[in-house]
């Protein structure tokens, strides 16, 4: 499946809309690190971040598959989104759908989209600190307490609180992604 | 110390040692390759070639060097060397045979063939060993590659959101061009690069002193795309010769456009790669070779006797055609959808009475000023480094870029042919009654290819 049906229906599968850019490229993030699809991620100041996936929502937006609606808030960003970019599938997006029903992945990515939704369909925050805490975790190779999953992030350049880091590691088992 | 004179920098100063690379014959082949291919067909002063592009690129890599790498001298010149080479793999006409190439090679995911080739070429030259030995050789293609120190201060300054490349491409096209949409204060925006920490990396971030000139470079970028890089008559002679050298190989099968287009990781395939530019592209398929698609297209090409645009739309202006049809469509040009492409322009053909091979579908995506600001690079955003320490995306602190509200991509697909038009009027009657039944065959291409499917 190309990434561009990936994000479709990660999309689809969420009732259609998913608030944020930000959100997207994390959920991408997750299916690909669950499913071993490379989807061209790497880390980034932002957390892990995919060209291809930014490339495939751009393309996917300038053809009117996607959706797109701009939110602006205020404050200071740190890191985090002071513009937000709303997606939502449209009626041609629909249609491409309907087509890749019973491709190979289509299973897996409904099962994937059913995950987050159990977990709460968290917002792109919590997804972002999530996909943080589990690269420290993946380029330790080994078990790391909060506290250590926090120091680490520290090195990476990215200042996430013990809260948040316990939120994350709930996050990332109830993906299935870590046991504790 | 040598002094180059350049159009853009007046003086470029190379080490000595630097010199010695730029006199090898890898480097001074980029004499002959045109930094913008055909470009002087619309912009006739557009003839300037990736060998000064690439002094360029050095020049403005050194000082970016001197600034942002701590005083290290071994640092500073794996960036200068990485800079001065990054084109040396550039086939004829540039870009042109990066398509080319893509189209008639087997790579896997995100492999690039002119990337390959650079490396490649780099670390078997004997000249260049000889200079800068195997060591340094290595961390060169590792910069270029990004194979290594993928998120380094060194590769930023080479390749990101504000590098040398861009930064020089956009003054020197524009110069040359003869256009004054990519001039920017690109002193006053290196002089305000500063390197930021993010755990083990380092990245270039501008400080609030040059948000103004970074303004500049991000609307210079956006006006010389629709001014140049995406300019019609520039589209269509790309075209057409990425068209002549394909039928070259699949319809004429000229077994020399065969040997340098099929990619092989030997050192016979990359000598004979050195071995083509554009002047010698052009005489051996116009002069040497006297029948053919490839000769006949080329031809065209050479005497300016170009394809018209018969047809042009923004996808998203045109609710009748369908999703499955747009998702084909934005993606026509890659080589997967082929046959898909060929039938299309097998129908088109049919409706503007041309013959299929020269018919040529094109679809591209421009990005909003918006959209430059925020993600032009796949490299990331550009952070300003605040005063007080802090660091923000550019666009929050952008008076300019804020008030901008419009933030879209859009994709564009064209028709290009061998058709005339007698006049203004004339266009206007043609297009206007092909587009109608251009549309009926883009709406119904998803039914075609099902059609196709169940049989």
């Amino acid at each position: 499946m190309k990434p561009s049906e990936i994000i479709l229906l990660i999309i689809s599968g969420l009732s259609g809309k998913v608030s944020s850019k930000t959100k997207i490229h994390k959920l991408c993030y997750f299916y690909s690190i669950i499913t071993g699809k490379d989807l061209g991620f790497r880390p980034h100041y932002y957390g892990p971040y995919s060209p291809l996936i930014e490339r495939s929502l751009d393309e996917l937006e300038g053809i009117g598959l996607l959706e797109k609606n701009t939110s602006r808030f205020g404050g200071v960003s740190n890191g985090f989104e002071v513009v937000r970019y709303d997606y939502t599938i449209s009626k041609y997006g629909s249609q491409v759908l309907e087509k890749v029903v019973n491709d190979p992945d289509e299973k897996s990515l409904k099962r994937y989209v059913k995950a987050i939704e159990n977990a709460g369909n968290p917002d792109y925050l919590d997804l972002s600190i999530a996909a943080k805490a589990h690269f420290v975790l993946e380029s330790e190779g080994q078990s790391l307490t909060p506290d250590e999953i926090r120091k680490k992030a520290k090195e990476f350049g990215w200042n996430i609180s013990a809260n948040d880091i316990e939120k994350a590691v709930k996050l990332l088992e109830k993906l299935d992604l870590i046991k504790c | 110390m040598s002094e180059i004179r350049d159009a853009i920098y007046g003086f470029i100063e190379p080490t000595k040692e630097d010199l010695q690379i730029i006199n090898t014959p890898l480097f001074q082949r980029l004499r002959r390759i045109r930094q913008l291919a055909c470009a002087y067909l619309v912009y006739p002063c557009a003839l300037h070639t990736r060998f000064e592009h690439s002094l360029g690129v050095y020049h403005l890599s050194s000082i970016m060097a001197k600034k942002l790498l701590d005083k290290d001298p071994d640092k500073e010149r794996i960036v200068r060397l990485s800079a001065l080479l990054h084109d040396v793999g550039h086939g004829p006409f540039s870009h042109v045979s990066e398509h080319i190439l893509e189209m008639f090679t087997d790579t896997t995911g995100s492999e690039k063939i002119h990337e390959n080739i650079t490396s490649k070429l780099i670390e078997t030259n004997p000249e260049i060993e000889k200079i800068i030995g195997k060591n340094k050789i290595d961390q060169i293609t590792g910069l270029l590659s990004g194979s290594k120190m993928d998120y380094s201060l060194m590769k930023q300054i080479v390749s990101g959101p504000l590098d040398a490349d861009k930064q020089d491409y956009l003054l020197r096209d524009s110069y040359f061009c003869g256009v004054k949409y990519g001039v920017y204060d690109y002193l006053r925006l290196i002089n305000t690069f500063e390197q930021y920490a993010e755990g083990k990396d380092r990245f270039i971030g501008v400080n609030e002193g040059g948000i103004h000139a970074l303004e500049q470079f991000i609307l210079a970028k956006y006006y010389m795309t629709w001014q140049v890089y995406r300019h019609r008559i520039r589209l269509i002679t790309d075209q057409m010769i990425i068209r002549s050298l394909e039928l070259g190989i699949t319809k004429d099968d000229n077994e020399h456009l065969k040997k340098l287009y099929i990619y092989k990781d030997t050192n016979d395939y990359l000598n004979s790669y050195l071995n083509w530019w554009d002047d010698k592209l052009i005489n051996f398929l116009v002069f040497e070779t006297k029948t053919g698609y490839a000769h006949n297209i080329m031809k065209q090409v050479y005497e300016r006797n170009l394809y018209k645009q018969a047809f042009s739309i923004k996808i998203k202006d045109y609710p009748e055609i369908s999703g499955p049809s747009r998702a084909i469509l934005q993606t026509i040009i890659k080589k997967e959808n082929k046959p898909i492409r060929s039938k299309l322009e097998s129908e088109i053909a049919r409706i503007l009475k041309t013959e299929t091979e020269c018919t040529i579908v094109n679809s591209y995506m421009v990005k909003s000023v918006k959209e430059l600001a925020r993600n032009d690079d796949p490299e990331g955003k550009i952070i300003i480094l605040k005063q007080d320490g802090s660091k923000k995306d550019f666009e929050d602190e952008s008076t300019v870029f804020q008030s901008i509200d419009e933030s879209l991509n859009e994709v564009y697909i064209e028709v290009y042919a061998p058709v005339t038009f007698l006049d203004n009027r004339d266009r206007q009657n043609k297009t206007s009654a092909w587009k109608g039944e251009i549309l009926e065959v883009l709406k119904n291409l998803n039914e075609g290819e099902r059609k196709d499917e169940a049989k």
